[in-house]
């Protein structure tokens, strides 16, 4: 009975075009996200900076000299683009991969985690060991250009191969959201919801002058409104899980912690957009990809000529 | 799928929700796994400490400049940002041993202070030319109407750093 849950979830059987799609997407977005960050900066601060964090450490892992680490970014930035083009995909994905763990999780080492590039790493793990090179991919078009008139020139097959890596994203955005709630209410317990935290959030927030709007000033007029965003907050961090078994939950849980990190950018000033952009792997590309060729055939069908 | 390919992908999978399951339970950071603790702890009171770092120009009468950049926050401290510097310089402040303690702190006054140098001379920031960093640690009322992150109402040095 496990067993079978189990293969369902992850290895349910689909085409291989929404993780393609998913592919192109998500290297393409991060290729231009990165691709005037410079990490080479890293390797010119001092050592009393340095506090290693727990894989740097095990691996011994230290910041390269800034020319070294500039030769490393440009290796990697160029794996991002390979992999969103599928051109020698699974070499692609794997150079993303492990330059990206340890360009991203460089600045780390120097005092303080932020959280927003963990998911994007642990993607580009999945991604690397997943077969998303299958479909959209320069690699196909080379292989069936090499194949033609053979057998395996045909459609490529439903495979369970193509579900597992949206599902393992789709679960890892459940468990860090989860993560989150659980994490306010170890600290805090419902004192996080029933007291002036928000509110004082929100005017420190405008203090340091990080919101994009100073809305805030307006929300901590009333008493219940901060108090009721974080409500809210909890109870959506909480059931994010909800959203892997039920899809009605997934229509409502998805979107809303999707707004809700929009809200904490727009209010209190830390933007997610790694967070965002990762929200991709939610959409079922393969059918949106259906509908709007139907809708362009349609559209552009040449209609019959009248007197 | 063979069943090798399901075996190894069944495992990543699990490796995945144990890693994430373990930083949860634990409440430790193993990066890239998580308890996200952002805003995890109740802010009670209206009013902040916190740790700020200043600039003391060369020009006379010497003055303090905030190292928070009015238009770009962190132009005079890259590659840090504002929070991860202060929780960097913060770690260093709690240490126990108070020679290692103002060893750590000197560096990284002086580390900072090289680097705001460059940044000003790449023509990166228009900040005005250092000759020495101030560390505080700063009290202020938070208040709605007004952006006053540093106008602190206490402030206490503790570290300080001079050009040789």
């Amino acid at each position: 009975m496990l067993r079978q849950w189990w293969m369902r979830f992850w290895f349910e059987p689909v085409e291989p075009l929404n993780l393609g799609l998913c592919r192109i997407l998500f290297f393409g977005a991060f290729f231009l996200f990165y691709l005037r960050s410079d990490f080479s900066a890293w390797g010119e601060v001092s050592k009393s900076f340095w506090m290693p964090v727990g894989i740097f450490e095990i691996l011994h892992l230290s910041a390269l000299s800034g020319g070294l680490l500039a030769a490393i970014q440009i290796i990697w930035k160029i794996s991002l683009a390979l992999s969103c083009i599928g051109i020698f995909t699974r070499l692609s994905t794997i150079s993303s991969f492990i330059f990206g763990v340890y360009l991203l999780g460089l600045p780390h080492n120097f005092g303080k985690i932020h959280h927003v590039d963990a998911l994007v790493v642990i993607i580009l793990g999945i991604m690397a060991v997943s077969r998303c090179g299958d479909a959209y991919s320069i690699d196909r078009l080379m292989r069936r250009g090499r194949q033609r008139g053979g057998t395996s020139s045909e459609r490529l097959r439903a495979s369970g191969e193509y579900t597992w890596p949206v599902r393992a994203v789709w679960v890892m955005f459940a468990l860090i959201f989860f993560a989150a709630g659980v994490s306010k209410l170890r600290h805090s317990g419902l004192e996080w919801i029933f007291s002036d935290n928000m509110a004082n959030l929100l005017t420190r927030s405008i203090n340091d002058g990080h919101p994009l709007l100073t809305w805030g000033v307006y929300l901590v007029q009333y008493n219940w409104l901060p108090q009721l965003l974080a409500a809210a907050t909890v109870a959506l961090e909480i059931s994010y899980p909800l959203a892997l078994f039920s899809r009605k939950a997934r229509w409502i849980v998805v979107p809303s912690v999707f707004f809700m990190q929009i809200g904490i950018w727009v209010f209190l000033g830390p933007p997610f957009y790694q967070f965002l952009i990762c929200n991709l792997f939610w959409v079922p590309w393969d059918r949106v990809s259906h509908k709007l060729t139907r809708r362009f055939h349609k559209l552009t069908r040449v209609a019959p000529y009248k007197h | 799928m063979t069943k090798s390919r399901v075996f190894l992908l069944s495992a990543v999978s699990f490796l995945l929700v144990i890693g994430s399951l373990f930083s949860i339970v634990f409440d430790e950071e193993f990066w890239p796994f998580s308890p996200y603790p952002m805003y995890a702890k109740v802010q009670r009171e209206p009013s902040v400490s916190e740790l700020q770092l200043y600039g003391v120009t060369q020009e006379v009468p010497h003055r303090e400049v905030s190292m928070r950049n009015s238009l770009r926050d962190s132009a005079y401290i890259e590659p840090f940002d504002q929070g991860r510097f202060r929780m960097a310089l913060r770690k260093m402040e709690s240490k126990p041993n108070p020679e290692k303690r103002s060893q750590l702190l000197n560096e990284a006054l002086l580390d900072s202070m090289k680097r705001y140098e460059k940044l000003r001379l790449a023509g990166l920031h228009d900040g005005p030319p250092l000759q020495g960093m101030r560390l505080y640690r700063t009290e202020r009322q938070l208040n709605a109407q007004t952006e006053n992150a540093d106008q602190a109402d206490h402030r206490e040095l503790i570290a300080e750093v001079e050009q040789g």
